[in-house]
């Protein structure tokens, strides 16, 4: 699986790539604003990549070419192709082992900042394959306390909202009345 | 109290409750993690920076490196430089060497870090360029960083891995007077690509 984030760490889409070439690709809201136009013109005419061939002219003297080829999605070099376009427009694509999707999963679910998920995962990345359940114990069991911690909030809420029933009318109660 | 301040005050405490909630989360979730990080010995440490929680990269420990070599070399090697990588505005010292041998192989004496800049610096990249890289290659497979996440953690302080080429550029520039900035600017391009091709095929060779 492949991440594109920009460069405030937005998360914009989720790429499954299969042997290299794209087997599904799912956008975000910030990745259908900015990425939508992009993703129809590969899915028509592929992915642009830039080449560079230096030629040696008769003289000796040298020049450089540079020309695009267009990678299909089904094409088994889709994924690189689609990490040189992303380094080449400032977006910051990041491979994320199958492994990884479930510690994934649980991040997203806790109250966490794009940008802190980001970072989350670039330490997750680092770390060795074997850590993945003692991440996976830490990550359940500050989701737990952060729980823990939304039930005692419902509680004084609940808990006011009765100290004041007296003064708070339902707000359909005046259009009614 | 009127329902319009009975309200209001439903949304205060909500709200309060809202930051209290998070603020006790990330608390325990960067103690936790820290933790974690600790245990399984990586330079990596979250802090809090501006209500977030930022990753900060920690100071390795040394590591002996075997081999023959003198201090003329160290100070030319770019495998033995000390690198600083910035993380959102965090500057750590990454990686250092603790002793090598002398020539002669008969002492081990201790290599202090010299505060080299952060990478990859002019001079690394006008020394990779004389040897095709094998130098840069030699030198993240040692310090155990991939090009692709030394480029991750570039990006993290700077959008874009532009400075790469900003400095290719001016490498190249240097090194051969009289280049044209375009044509310095493809082959920065492709000194890039070479970067990140050698973490690719690293890969597929793993």
């Amino acid at each position: 699986m492949m991440f594109l984030f920009d460069t405030n760490r937005h998360l914009l889409a989720e790429v499954g790539l299969q042997d290299g070439a794209m087997r599904q690709i799912v956008l975000t809201g910030a990745g259908e604003r900015s990425l939508e136009a992009f993703v129809s013109n590969w899915q028509t005419r592929g992915i642009p990549v830039m080449h560079s061939i230096e030629a040696t002219k008769p003289d000796g003297s040298h020049d450089i070419a540079t020309y695009f080829s267009y990678v299909q999605p089904r094409d088994k070099h889709f994924g690189e192709s689609l990490t040189s376009w992303s380094k080449e427009r400032g977006f910051c694509p990041m491979e994320v082992p199958d492994y990884l999707l479930p510690l994934w999963e649980c991040l997203v679910r806790l109250p966490l900042e794009d940008s802190e998920r980001f970072a989350m995962l670039l330490a997750m990345r680092l770390s060795p394959k074997e850590a993945f359940v003692e991440w996976k114990s830490a990550l359940d069991e500050t989701e737990m306390a952060w729980h823990k911690e939304r039930e005692h909030s419902r509680f004084i809420l609940d808990k006011l909202k009765r100290k004041m029933s007296g003064q708070l009318s339902h707000p359909f109660a005046v259009a009614k009345g | 109290m009127t329902d319009v301040a009975a309200r209001r005050k439903l949304y205060l405490v909500k709200e309060d409750r809202a930051e209290k909630e998070r603020r006790t989360f990330l608390v325990a979730f960067t103690k936790r993690v820290n933790a974690l990080l600790d245990d399984l010995e990586l330079p990596l440490e979250f802090e809090k920076q501006r209500g977030q929680i930022a990753l900060k990269m920690g100071v390795v420990k040394p590591f002996s490196v075997e081999g023959i070599f003198d201090k003329d070399q160290l100070t030319t090697e770019p495998e033995f430089r000390v690198e600083r990588l910035p993380v959102r505005g965090a500057v750590d010292t990454y990686v250092s060497v603790e002793s090598v041998c002398d020539k002669k192989g008969n002492a081990s004496e201790t290599v202090h870090p010299d505060g080299h800049g952060a990478y990859p610096d002019p001079e690394d990249l006008k020394a990779a360029l004389k040897r095709n890289f094998f130098l840069v290659r030699g030198w993240m497979r040692k310090a155990g960083i991939l090009p692709e996440d030394a480029a991750l953690i570039m990006h993290s302080y700077d959008p874009k891995p532009k400075e790469w080429l900003w400095r290719a550029m001016e490498s190249l520039c240097a090194a051969s007077s009289g280049l044209d900035p375009e044509r310095a600017a493809i082959m920065a391009t492709m000194v890039i690509k070479d970067l990140v091709n050698a973490h690719r095929n690293r890969m597929e060779t793993v």
